[in-house]
C-alpha cells in the first residue's frame, strides 16, 4: 500500500520560474519516483501572474501540460482577497478543491504555498479528509507580514523586527490595526489544523514561534538539492568574477550591488582590471519605475565592468557557475534559505551575502564567504575588494564550503515525518522526535 | 335629478365617487326625516359608516359621506337607499350607477356656488368623514386625492405671501415631515413687522386645519434680519424662525398640497405652500437633530417638539418592521444552553473572521448562533456569504433578515425572539474571542451569581490594551447629565484593578451575558435611542431597579475591534439626544448608583466644573496692573 502525497503550490515554473515554485516541482517528481509513494502536484493557474487558463466550463482543473499528475487549479472568475488570503467565492474551497480531494485521496497533504489560493484550502483538507497528515512548509514570512513577505518596512525598506497591528498599518496607512489583527487571528484558525510546519532556516523558525506557531508543531527543514556533476576547478590568477543570480527586485536588492560597483569604479584607476558583474536575472520589466530607473542608470554608469546577462534556466547553472568566481546575494530583506546560496555552493563557489537572517545563517563569515552590512553599498564595496585581492581567500573559503542537503535526503526524512504523523499521535513529542 | 318624485320630502341631487369604497351624496330633506344612507347590492345591505350634516343655506341642504369596507364602486345593481326617522322605512334612491356623476360637476352643481362660511364648513366635514374610512391603504389615498380635489374647489384662498424686503411682513414654510399620518413637523420663518400675527393655520391636501400658534417654537434668523435690516433695521433679539410640531385632528396621508394660512391683527391674511412633505425614515430623522442646535438653553424645542417627533418616528418605524427572512445554515442544537445573538449592520466581511474563531471552538458547537441583519439591502450578499461560511467552517448558524434597517435595539430585540437558549449573549459582530472555551468560562461565571442581570467579559483593543472593564457614570461639566464611561480605558489589560470581578454599574452591550427569561420579561433594549448609544446602561439601569446585579468577569477576554471614528455631525447630534434622553430618565438612579458602586476608590477623581477656585492674591495684584 503506497502512501500518497498532494503538494500544493502557487505556481508551476512552466508559467513562471521561481524558487520556491521550482523546489516543489523537484520534490514532486524526486517523491513520485521513491518506491512505496505517489505524488500529485496541484498549482495555481491562472490569473494573478498566470494568463487566463480555463478553457473547460464547469470546471476548474486540467492537468498540466504533458505530465502525469500535475494539475493547474484555475482561479479565473475568483476574486483573492490578499490581506487576509482567501477567495472571496467559498465554493473554490467545498466545491471544486472538495471533489479534486475526493478524486485523488491523498494521505498526505503537503502545502508548499497558498498565496492566490487561500488558506481555506487547509480547513477543507482538514473538512474532507479527517485521517490526512497537513504539513506546511514556510518560504517566506507571507503569513507574518502583508509587505510581499519580506518583513520590510515601507517607509525606508528597513527590516521589520516586531510585527503589531499598529506598525502593520503603519507601512499600510490605508488598512486598520483592527484589520491587521483580524488577517492574523484569520490566518492562525486555518494554521491550528496544520499538523507540522518545516521551516527551511533556523532563522525563519524562530520569527514564527515569536509570531505564535506553537514550537513542538515546526521543525527545521533546509530544501533538498539535486547534486550537482562538477568538472575539475581550473586554476587563475585572479579571483574577480562576481555574479547575481535572480528576480531583478528592490528586494533582492541588486540596485546596492549595482552602486557598491560604481563605487568599486570610482576608486580605481581607469583601464585597470577591477573585479567583474555579471547579472543573471529576471522580471525587471515587472518591477515599479522607479526602481527600473534606478537600475538602469547604474547599469549605464557601471557597463565597463557590470554585464546584464538576462533569464536563465536552472539547468544552465552549473555552467554560468564555472565562468564565475564569487555569488553576491545582496537581498535586502531576511531571506530564509537562498536557493542561490544552496546553488553556489553545489557549485562550490563562495558567496558574499548581507549579514542578516537566513543568508548570515547559511553563510559563515571567514569560513565559506564573507558578509557585509545589510543595504550598505559601501560596506559591500569594501567586502568586494577585499575578496578579490587575494586568489589564497578564495581558495581558503571555497575549502570550507559544506555539503548540501541533499534532495533523496529530504526525500527519504518527509517520508518517515508522513509515516509518523499517519501512524497516529499527530500531537506527540515522540513522533516529532522518532523523525530526527 | 332626483328620482323619487313621490317622496319628494328626501332626495338625492348628486352623487359622487370619493373612491371605490366611498361616496359622496348631496340632497334635500325637508323634512328632517334623513336617518341614514346606505347602499344595498342585489338585495343584500352593505356594511358602511356613514354621516351627513346640513349647511345653512339654502335650506333643508345636506352632504354625506357613506364609506363601505371593500371596494364596491362599479357593480351594476348597487342601489342607494335613504333611510328615514320615521316609519323606520327607506327611500330608493335608484341604482349608483345611474345617478353618479364625476366629482367635479357635483362639486360645481351644489357646492361651489355656496357661501365661503359654507364650504369652510363642508371642507372641514369632507375632511373629518376621513375617520369612517377603510384600512385600504390604496383606497385612503384615492379618497384623500377626492378630498383635495374638492378642498381646492371650495376653499376661500387667500393672496400668496410676497416677498419683498420693503414689506415688513412675510411668512416661508421652509420644511415639512411626516413623523406618521397623524403627526408633523413644519419648520419656517415668519415675519410680523407691520402687524402681529393672530392665527397661523396649517391645513392638509384634505382640508382638515390645524392652529399653530399656541406652543410654536420660535428662534432667531440671522439670514431673515439680513433680509428685512433695509426696512427696520436690526432688532435685538427677533426670532424670526419657526418650528412645530403638530397633530392635526384627522390623519393626512397626501404629499403635496399643504398651504399655511397667516392672519395678522390689521386683518390681512396670507398664505404659503408648503414644500413636499418628506417621510423618509433617515431624512427626518437627521433633519430632527439637526435641529437641536437651534434650541433654547431650556431645550423647550427638544422637549416640546423634536423628543416627542422622534418617538413618533421611531414608533412608526418599529410598526412596520418584521422579520423578512430566517436561513438556518446546519442544524441547531436542540437545547442550547447559550443563544448568541449578533446584529450585522452595514458590513458583513466579520462574519468570516467571527466564524473562523469559532469553528474549532468546541463550545460554539453547543450554542445557538444567531445573525441579524439590520441592512437589509446586504441580504443576497450575506446569505450567500453565509452559504460558502458554513459549509467551509460547518458550525450551525441562522441568518435572520430584518424588512427594514430596525437599528442596535430593535434587531438584539428580533434575536432574542427567536432565541431558544436559557442564557443569551449579546455580540457585536466586531468582537472576535481570544481563546477557546470563553463562552463556557462565561456561563459558569453567571450561573455562579445570587441575582445576575448583565455580565460582561473584559474586552481588549487589537494592540491588548483595555477597551472594557465594567462602565460607570460620570457627570459631564454640566451637573446633573451623566455619561457612559469604562473603567480603565486605553490601559495594559493586566492592571490588577482591571482583573478583579466584581459589581458593576454597568456592562457594555458588545459582549453581554443575561438570562434570556429576563431579558424578555424586561422588554429587551429600549427602541427610544436612536442608532445604538445607551441602550445597554439603560438595560443595566433598568435591572439594577429590579434588584439585580451587574457584574464584570475579567477572567473572560475577547477582542473588541472597536476603530477609531472620528465622529461625524449627524453622529454628534445623535449622541447629544441619545444622553439627553438617557439623563431624563436614570440621572436621580445614576447619583444613588454611584454613591453605591463598590469600588469607588477605583473610580477617576471628579473635578466640580474642571476650574479652580481663583487665587485671592492673583487676583489682587492684577488689579494695580494699569491696562494699556
Amino acid at each position: 500500500m503506497s502512501t500518497r502525497v498532494l503538494y500544493i503550490a502557487h505556481n508551476h515554473p512552466s508559467i513562471r520560474p521561481g524558487g520556491a515554485e521550482q523546489h516543489a516541482l523537484e520534490l514532486h517528481r524526486a517523491m513520485s519516483a521513491t518506491p512505496g509513494m505517489e505524488s500529485v502536484l496541484l498549482t495555481k493557474g491562472g490569473p494573478p501572474v498566470g494568463p487566463t487558463g480555463r478553457v473547460h466550463e464547469g470546471t476548474c482543473l486540467a492537468p498540466v501540460n504533458g505530465h502525469a499528475n500535475e494539475y493547474f487549479m484555475f482561479t479565473d472568475g475568483y476574486t483573492f482577497d490578499y490581506l487576509n488570503g482567501t477567495m472571496t467565492g467559498k465554493d473554490f474551497y467545498s466545491k471544486h478543491f472538495r471533489e479534486f480531494l475526493h478524486a485523488i485521496k491523498p494521505d498526505v497533504v503537503h502545502f508548499q504555498h497558498t498565496l492566490f489560493l487561500g488558506y481555506d484550502l487547509i480547513r477543507e483538507v482538514a473538512n474532507t479528509l479527517p485521517n490526512a497528515a497537513i504539513l506546511y512548509t514556510l518560504h517566506e514570512y507571507l503569513p507574518i507580514c502583508a509587505r510581499d513577505g519580506q518583513l520590510v518596512r515601507s517607509a525606508n525598506n528597513e527590516l521589520c523586527e516586531e510585527e503589531t497591528p499598529t506598525r502593520c498599518h503603519g507601512c499600510f496607512p490605508h488598512i486598520t490595526p483592527q484589520a491587521f489583527f483580524l488577517r492574523k487571528r484569520f490566518i492562525q484558525s486555518q494554521f491550528g489544523l496544520v499538523d507540522m510546519f518545516l521551516a527551511p532556516s533556523r532563522f525563519l523558525l524562530e520569527r514564527y514561534v515569536e509570531w505564535g506557531i506553537p514550537r513542538h508543531k515546526i521543525r527545521f527543514q533546509d530544501y533538498g538539492r539535486m547534486p550537482v556533476r562538477r568538472g575539475a576547478e581550473p586554476s587563475r590568477q585572479t579571483r574577480n568574477r562576481l555574479a547575481f543570480f535572480g528576480q531583478l527586485s528592490g528586494y533582492k536588492g541588486v540596485d546596492v550591488l549595482l552602486e557598491a560597483m560604481r563605487l568599486i569604479q570610482l576608486e580605481s584607476a581607469p583601464a585597470a582590471a577591477g573585479p567583474t558583474l555579471k547579472v543573471h536575472g529576471a522580471n525587471l520589466e515587472l518591477q515599479d519605475g522607479e526602481f527600473k530607473r534606478i537600475v538602469a542608470r547604474l547599469l549605464e554608469e557601471t557597463r565597463d565592468s557590470v554585464t546584464l546577462v538576462g533569464k536563465y534556466r536552472p539547468e544552465q547553472l552549473p555552467a554560468l557557475m564555472r565562468d564565475i568566481d564569487w555569488v553576491v546575494v545582496p537581498s535586502i530583506w531576511w531571506e530564509n534559505s537562498p536557493l542561490v546560496i544552496q546553488e553556489a555552493f553545489l557549485n562550490q563557489r563562495p558567496v558574499i551575502c548581507s549579514n542578516v537572517g537566513g543568508m548570515a545563517e547559511k553563510v559563515t563569515p571567514g569560513v565559506n564567504g564573507l558578509h557585509f552590512r545589510v543595504g550598505d553599498p559601501a560596506s559591500l564595496a569594501e567586502v568586494i575588494r577585499e575578496a578579490v585581492q587575494e586568489p589564497a581567500t578564495w581558495d581558503r573559503l571555497r575549502r570550507g564550503i559544506p555539503a548540501i542537503y541533499r534532495l533523496d535526503d529530504q526525500v527519504a526524512e518527509l517520508r518517515a515525518i508522513y509515516g509518523a504523523l499517519l501512524a497516529g499521535g499527530l500531537s506527540s513529542e515522540e513522533a516529532y522526535a522518532a523523525v530526527r | 335629478m332626483p328620482l323619487s318624485a313621490e317622496r319628494s320630502a328626501i332626495s338625492v341631487l348628486g352623487a359622487s365617487w370619493l373612491s371605490d369604497s366611498s361616496l359622496l351624496l348631496a340632497g334635500v330633506d325637508t323634512r328632517g326625516q334623513m336617518a341614514a344612507a346606505t347602499l344595498v347590492d342585489g338585495g343584500w345591505r352593505v356594511p358602511v359608516r356613514w354621516r351627513s350634516t346640513f349647511y345653512s343655506a339654502p335650506a333643508h341642504r345636506w352632504i354625506a359621506v357613506v364609506h363601505a369596507d371593500e371596494p364596491v364602486r362599479g357593480k351594476p345593481e348597487m342601489r342607494l337607499e335613504i333611510g328615514l326617522r320615521v316609519e323606520r322605512q327607506a327611500v330608493d334612491a335608484g341604482r349608483v350607477a345611474d345617478i353618479a356623476t364625476d366629482l367635479r360637476t357635483l362639486a360645481r352643481a351644489h357646492l361651489t356656488a355656496l357661501g365661503s362660511a359654507e364650504r369652510r364648513a363642508i371642507v372641514e366635514f369632507l375632511a373629518a368623514s376621513t375617520a369612517d374610512a377603510g384600512a385600504n391603504r390604496t383606497e385612503q389615498v384615492r379618497l384623500s386625492r377626492s378630498l383635495h380635489l374638492l378642498r381646492e374647489m371650495l376653499r376661500e384662498r387667500l393672496p400668496l405671501c410676497e416677498l419683498r424686503p420693503s414689506r415688513v411682513e412675510g411668512l416661508v414654510v421652509e420644511s415639512l415631515m411626516g413623523l406618521d399620518d397623524e403627526a408633523f413637523y413644519i419648520e419656517g420663518w415668519l415675519c410680523d413687522g407691520e402687524s402681529s400675527v393672530v392665527r397661523m393655520t396649517a391645513v392638509s391636501p384634505e382640508g382638515s386645519r390645524t392652529e399653530l400658534l399656541d406652543g410654536v417654537f420660535r428662534y432667531p434668523r440671522p439670514d431673515a434680519d439680513e433680509f428685512f435690516k433695509g426696512a427696520i433695521g436690526e432688532i435685538a433679539g427677533a426670532k424670526y424662525g419657526f418650528i412645530t410640531l403638530f397633530r392635526p385632528d384627522t390623519p393626512s396621508l397626501l404629499p403635496n398640497g399643504w398651504v399655511v394660512e397667516v392672519e395678522t391683527a390689521s386683518g390681512s391674511a396670507v398664505e404659503a405652500p408648503a414644500p413636499v412633505v418628506v417621510r423618509d425614515y433617515k431624512r427626518v430623522r437627521t433633519e430632527l437633530l439637526s435641529d437641536l442646535e437651534n434650541d433654547s438653553d431650556d431645550r423647550t424645542l427638544l422637549r416640546g417638539h423634536i423628543s416627542p417627533a422622534l418617538s413618533a418616528l421611531q414608533t412608526r418605524r418599529d410598526r412596520g418592521l418584521r422579520t423578512e427572512r430566517a436561513v438556518q445554515f446546519g442544524h441547531a442544537p436542540e437545547h442550547p444552553s447559550v443563544s448568541i445573538v449578533v446584529p450585522l449592520y452595514g458590513r458583513i466581511d466579520l462574519l468570516e473572521h467571527q466564524l473562523a474563531q469559532f469553528a474549532d471552538d468546541p463550545d460554539l458547537h453547543d450554542a445557538e448562533l444567531i445573525y441579524i441583519l439590520d441592512s437589509p439591502e446586504l441580504r443576497s450578499e450575506l446569505l450567500t456569504l453565509a452559504e460558502g461560511l458554513h459549509r467551509l467552517y460547518r458550525i450551525p448558524f441562522q441568518v435572520i433578515v430584518l424588512s427594514e434597517n430596525g437599528g442596535y435595539s430593535n434587531a438584539n430585540n428580533f434575536g432574542a425572539a427567536h432565541a431558544r437558549g436559557e442564557l443569551l449573549l449579546l455580540l457585536n459582530s466586531d468582537v472576535i474571542p481570544a481563546r477557546h472555551g470563553w463562552l463556557t468560562r462565561l456561563s459558569a461565571f453567571y450561573r455562579s451569581l445570587d441575582r445576575p442581570g448583565a455580565v460582561g467579559p473584559k474586552l481588549l483593543y487589537e494592540d491588548d490594551s483595555l477597551q472594557h472593564a465594567g462602565l460607570y457614570f460620570a457627570e459631564t461639566w454640566d451637573r446633573g447629565t451623566w455619561m457612559n464611561e469604562h473603567y480603565f480605558k486605553g490601559l495594559a489589560s493586566d492592571l490588577p484593578a482591571a482583573n478583579i470581578a466584581r459589581r458593576v454599574p454597568a456592562v457594555t452591550g458588545a459582549c453581554l451575558m443575561i438570562d434570556a427569561e429576563l431579558y424578555r420579561s424586561i422588554g429587551g433594549l429600549s427602541g427610544k435611542y436612536i442608532q445604538g448609544d445607551y441602550e445597554d446602561s439603560d438595560l443595566c439601569l433598568r435591572l439594577w431597579s429590579g434588584g439585580f446585579e451587574n457584574w464584570y468577569c475579567p477572567e473572560v477576554a475577547l477582542y473588541h475591534l472597536e476603530g477609531q471614528s472620528y465622529p461625524s455631525a449627524a453622529r454628534v447630534a445623535n449622541t447629544r439626544y441619545n444622553r439627553w434622553l438617557f439623563n431624563e430618565m436614570w440621572s436621580d438612579a445614576i447619583a444613588r448608583v454611584m454613591r453605591e458602586s463598590t469600588q469607588s476608590a477605583e473610580q477617576p477623581p471628579q473635578r466640580r466644573n474642571g476650574v479652580r477656585p481663583a487665587r485671592q492674591a492673583r487676583q489682587s495684584r492684577m488689579k494695580e496692573v494699569s491696562v494699556p
